[in-house]
């Protein structure tokens, strides 16, 4: 602290601080959508409303009357609501179905629309898992995923993993526990052949120039190590996302990481909500496991 | 058929009217100095001619008896009769005042607004510039710049230019011919030129003359003293913050030089401060100087020489050091950690008078900006018996850095012709964020961008010559080139400029003129930070280009008035900004990958109204304009204002010489608050499963700079009382800056308070100022 002593003169000259209105036309709030959902799944969804910039609090009233119309080529799908403004399908969504349509009314908030497409699950060519002795602090475990990239098509991918670690308690009984989805990161050397021209986030992964290619993709894996007899299985979840919400991730991210930085233009985040805010974009997936 | 009789009659008289060529040099009787743009007219044939850059003049008449009228602003001028009979010399001198007197209203007709051709653009005279009041006792040249019409400082205390809507990086700002590429000290409240070194500043917005190129919005055209070669005098000031001190004369009959530094002493007065607080352990501190020096030599009446060089160097720093003992064994440790960032500029020049018609000057020159973030570690350990010496240092380093050479011409035909032609070779060398690192073992480890060498090529012709009595045109061609990594551009930018006099004191005046940049300035913050990065255009990112066109009318009343109205329209291309959320410091990423490259268009109307002479001298200057920018991945594609589009521009300056010893002097701003991007709405973030119990909130922006920041508004004052003793002028200077304490804008941000009595919560726009009501005082010497 002592170093910045010098900046003392010029931090009081920035002390000016004046509370200052701005001619921001009243917020009417809107419908915002929450919902990514994919094939095999029922479809979920979050409705709640938007907040005036000023409003103190980071609460955001649920929407609870909302009628859901899902239109997808077929039948329409409804979602029923299933308490503080999630709403979910009885149904799980037909594979082979692709685009989607949404159309929400609420009695008190309106009328919004929006419509995603789904793209067909990654083709994973191999899959292997590496331990590596990484000095002092460890192994380093790294995960290689081999996958035959669809010609022709924007594909956009993540890699999520579940951890599950089985272990026998003192009372004889097996446990299963399951971490959080966590999202893991591209480490190949040239990550931005990998991730795309202009992606700042090496966790989203186009495919700009690997188009109808093989490729592998290398991962670094972070998990809590357990000693003993602990038994870890790694399920992971290749998803490809559809470009929306692979818009919406990669501003949404980008917003938060440059939030409160003053030389930093703020971020737009995508919206494809017409009508209202949020996100209604669909994802496909590949599951493979390794032990 | 009696017209055509006469007409024939009259061709070979006029085919064989001799002619003479009278040329030579004006200058300041007192100083020597050459006075650049000082007019010679023959007021019996109506002809005329202006000093150029180097105070050469060439006036080609008809034998016959002359009456030459010589004038410069702040000169009495001076009178010649003689009957023109063969080429003839004059080195002509006039004599200078201390303040501008009515006398100078006689100036002559050629230093009227409304007889140029160029539009546009303004000359202030130095001693204007001095006389206004200066932010902290620091009179600032491009602090003045600021104050006219169609030019913008950007944020609060900036020494950034915006002209008409042009970004900081698209003005290009000439130290005695050479490219300074970052005129700012102390991170943009000052600029780098010290008004002591300087004779002559002009500044051109628009209808560019073809010698000029490679910005798209500006020049400002500064030309450095060449020394008095009279006697030694010198002049200084102590301030506030700053002391500057000049010494010029002659070294011999032909030799003369000129030296100007200033320093600041903020770290000098802190560091006991500072001391004190760490025990003894840790120094810090900031300071920048500057460093001017000119050197001139006449080898005789046709050749010339000079060698003028710039250095600058802003340095802010914290030291610290520890030495400690056990026994026979020491351990010591020093450690170093700042930021540093500079300018170069060399000039050496050669001007021949080649003909008494035809003037040449060659220029080598040199300019080199860098910006370090630097940290260094030396420990020396002596354990044991045995001493182990190390060190780690590691710096970000961005700089640019030209050599060039240049061949500039002027050809004066006849007083109805004067035809510029010339061109330059630059060599430029981009190091756009390099992380340097070296210690002990490893040493030399340099990653982050590539370092890219580039070659810019250019040749003009121009010519401003009279087709009627009424009509004026200044025409002209740059051609320009630039070669980077095997990638050509090139660029042939017409240029044109006219002017019709609608009655001998008004004239109707129009431009058009086409520019390219092959240079970009990439910048995050737009108040001119160190941090800003000088890039090439690249096969990636193009150059930079514009079209500008101005309309308007000047008037001049009674000599001692001129008034403006120009209406102009700018359309650039090829502008660059950081992405969305891209920082300067991600050494990890290629710049090339950081930028979006669109489009721009300002336009809008500006009226100036100058009185340069008497006891009151000032201008009012106005401007009403609109400025946007259009990229394709920002703001969805939608067309948006540019931070610093400004919708009104008001700047008054004023000047009164209350006596021989007291000045006044004062300076008023009122602008449109600058654009600003701020958050309407916030909602729930999303994630893969909406049941969680945590998702960030989203926060909703309308557009890119959506709302407007309050006016700005500002009264600067100035009193000098100056008293001349035997070892020459003493003065002293009180300054008020901001006098009725106006809290203005310099960022906003949204603020969460929470009442702990109450236990409530309220979010509040904040505005964040920086200069309230600000005293100076400075006292200033010439002996």
């Amino acid at each position: 602290m002592k170093k910045y002593f010098w900046l003392l003169p010029f931090l009081t000259l920035l002390a000016c601080e004046l509370v200052v209105d701005v001619d921001i036309p009243p917020h009417q709030p809107k419908i915002t959508i929450n919902s990514f959902f994919t094939h095999d799944s029922v479809m979920v969804m979050k409705l709640s409303l938007s907040n005036d910039i000023l409003k103190p609090d980071n609460i955001f009233d649920p929407v609870t009357d909302a009628e859901i119309i899902i239109n997808n080529g077929e039948a329409g799908i409804t979602l029923n609501h299933i308490g503080n403004g999630v709403y979910e399908s009885d149904v799980t969504l037909n594979p082979d179905v692709k685009s989607y349509s949404l159309e929400i009314n609420s009695p008190n908030h309106g009328q919004v629309k929006s419509s995603s497409t789904l793209q067909n699950a990654p083709e994973v060519l191999s899959h292997e898992l590496i331990v590596e002795p990484s000095g002092e602090f460890g192994n380093t475990t790294k995960v290689n995923v081999q996958i035959k990239d669809e010609a022709g098509i924007k594909n956009f991918y993540q890699l999520k993993l579940i951890t599950e670690y089985i272990y026998t308690g003192s009372d004889g009984v097996v446990h299963h526990q399951l971490s959080a989805p966590q999202i893991l990161q591209v480490i190949n050397e040239n990550e931005n052949e990998i991730i795309g021209e202009g992606n700042t986030d090496p966790s989203l992964i186009k495919d700009v120039l690997f188009d109808g290619k093989e490729k592998t993709l290398s991962f670094y894996i972070y998990s809590f190590q357990n000693g003993g007899d602990t038994e870890t299985k790694y399920h992971f979840y290749l998803g490809s996302l559809s470009e929306e919400m692979y818009l919406y991730k990669s501003t949404a991210q980008l917003q938060q990481r440059t939030s409160g930085d003053p030389f930093a233009q703020p971020v737009t985040v995508f919206n494809n909500i017409e009508g209202g805010y949020g996100i209604f974009a669909g994802y496909s997936q590949t599951y493979f496991l390794e032990e | 058929m009696k017209y055509l009789t006469s007409i024939l009659l009259a061709i070979p008289l006029f085919a064989y009217a001799q002619k003479s060529t009278i040329s030579g040099t004006i200058k300041d009787a007192n100083s020597g100095e050459y006075l650049i743009g000082a007019s010679i007219y023959n007021t019996t044939s109506s002809q005329g001619t202006t000093a150029n850059t180097y105070g050469f003049f060439s006036l080609t008449l008809n034998h016959d008896s002359v009456s030459l009228r010589v004038s410069y602003v702040g000169f009495e001028p001076s009178v010649l009769k003689f009957y023109l009979r063969q080429d003839t010399v004059l080195n002509i001198t006039l004599m200078g005042g201390t303040h501008l007197q009515e006398i100078e209203i006689n100036a002559t007709a050629e230093d009227n607004i409304h007889e140029s051709t160029q539009m546009s653009s303004v000359d202030i005279p130095i001693s204007h510039i001095k006389a206004l009041p200066a932010f902290m006792g620091e009179t600032d040249l491009i602090k003045v710049l600021q104050l006219l019409p169609g030019v913008q400082s950007g944020a609060e205390g900036s020494s950034g230019l915006y002209v008409r809507g042009g970004g900081p990086d698209q003005n290009l700002i000439l130290l005695d011919g050479v490219p300074v590429y970052n005129a700012a000290h102390l991170f943009g409240f000052f600029s780098v030129f010290n008004t002591d070194a300087i004779n002559h500043v002009e500044l051109i917005k628009g209808g560019f003359p073809a010698r000029y190129g490679g910005r798209l919005s500006s020049v400002v055209d500064i030309s450095m003293k060449e020394g008095n070669t009279k006697k030694i005098q010198g002049e200084g000031s102590i301030g506030l913050i700053a002391s500057r001190l000049t010494v010029e004369g002659p070294v011999n009959d032909k030799t003369s030089f000129i030296v100007s530094a200033r320093r600041t002493y903020i770290d000098i007065l802190a560091r006991p401060l500072i001391k004190a607080a760490s025990k003894g352990d840790a120094v810090a501190g900031y300071f920048f100087y500057d460093l001017n020096t000119k050197i001139n030599h006449k080898i005789n009446d046709r050749n010339k020489i000079y060698l003028s060089a710039y250095m600058g160097d802003d340095k802010a720093y914290a030291r610290s050091e520890y030495k400690d003992t056990f026994g026979n064994d020491s351990y010591s440790e020093k450690n170093e950690a700042g930021i540093k960032w500079g300018n170069v500029t060399t000039a050496l020049r050669w001007n021949k008078v080649i003909t008494n018609k035809l003037f040449g000057n060659l220029t080598a020159t040199y300019s080199r900006y860098r910006f370090s973030v630097f940290s260094e570690t030396e420990s020396d350990d002596f354990v044991g018996g045995v001493r182990r010496k190390e060190y780690v240092t590691g710096a970000y380093i961005s700089a640019i850095r030209d050599h060039a050479l240049k061949l500039d011409f002027d050809y004066i035909p006849s007083p109805n012709h004067y035809i510029k032609f010339g061109t330059q070779l630059i060599n430029h060398r981009f190091s756009p964020g390099v992380f340097s690192y070296r210690d002990t073992e490893q040493r030399d480890t340099t990653f982050g961008a590539t370092i890219l060498n580039a070659q810019e090529l250019y040749a003009y012709l121009e010519d401003d010559f009279l087709i009627t009595d009424k009509l004026k045109v200044n025409a002209g061609i740059h051609a320009s080139a630039f070669f980077v990594n095997g990638k050509t551009y090139h660029s042939f930018q017409p240029r044109i400029s006219g002017r019709y006099l609608l009655t001998p004191l008004v004239s109707i005046k129009a431009s058009y003129a086409t520019m390219a940049q092959y240079i970009h300035l990439l910048t995050n913050s737009g108040i001119g930070l160190p941090t800003d990065l000088w890039v090439p255009a690249t096969e990636k990112v193009r150059p930079e280009q514009s079209s500008i066109s101005a309309l308007g009318i000047a008037y001049t009343h009674k000599k001692m008035y001129e008034f403006s109205v120009e209406g102009f329209y700018k359309e650039m291309d090829g502008l660059i900004e950081y992405k969305d959320g891209a920082s300067f410091i991600d050494i990890e990423e290629d710049w090339q990958e950081k930028v979006e490259i669109g489009k721009g268009e300002s336009y809008g109307a500006e009226v100036f109204l100058q009185k340069k002479t008497g006891r009151v001298s000032g201008w009012i200057g106005y401007t009403l304009s609109w400025t946007n920018r259009t990229f394709e991945n920002i703001n969805e594609g939608k067309t948006f204002p540019y931070r610093y589009d400004r919708r009104h521009d008001l700047k008054i300056t004023a000047a009164y010489n209350i006596s021989k010893k007291k000045d006044l002097s004062l300076t008023w701003v009122y602008g449109t608050g600058n654009a600003v991007t701020l958050p309407n709405a916030s909602y729930e973030g999303a994630n893969e499963n909406p049941q969680w119990f945590w998702n960030s909130d989203v926060k909703q922006y309308d557009g890119r700079n959506n709302y407007r920041m309050r006016n700005y508004h500002r009264l600067d004052l100035s009193y000098t009382i100056t008293k001349v003793t035997k070892f020459g002028e003493r003065s002293w200077s009180f300054g008020i800056y901001n006098a009725y304490s106006r809290r203005n804008p310099f960022y906003l941000d949204i603020v969460s308070k929470h009442n702990y009595q109450t236990g409530t919560q309220t979010k509040k726009f904040v505005q964040y100022s920086l200069f309230p009501i600000i005293p100076s005082i400075a006292y200033r010497f010439k002996f």
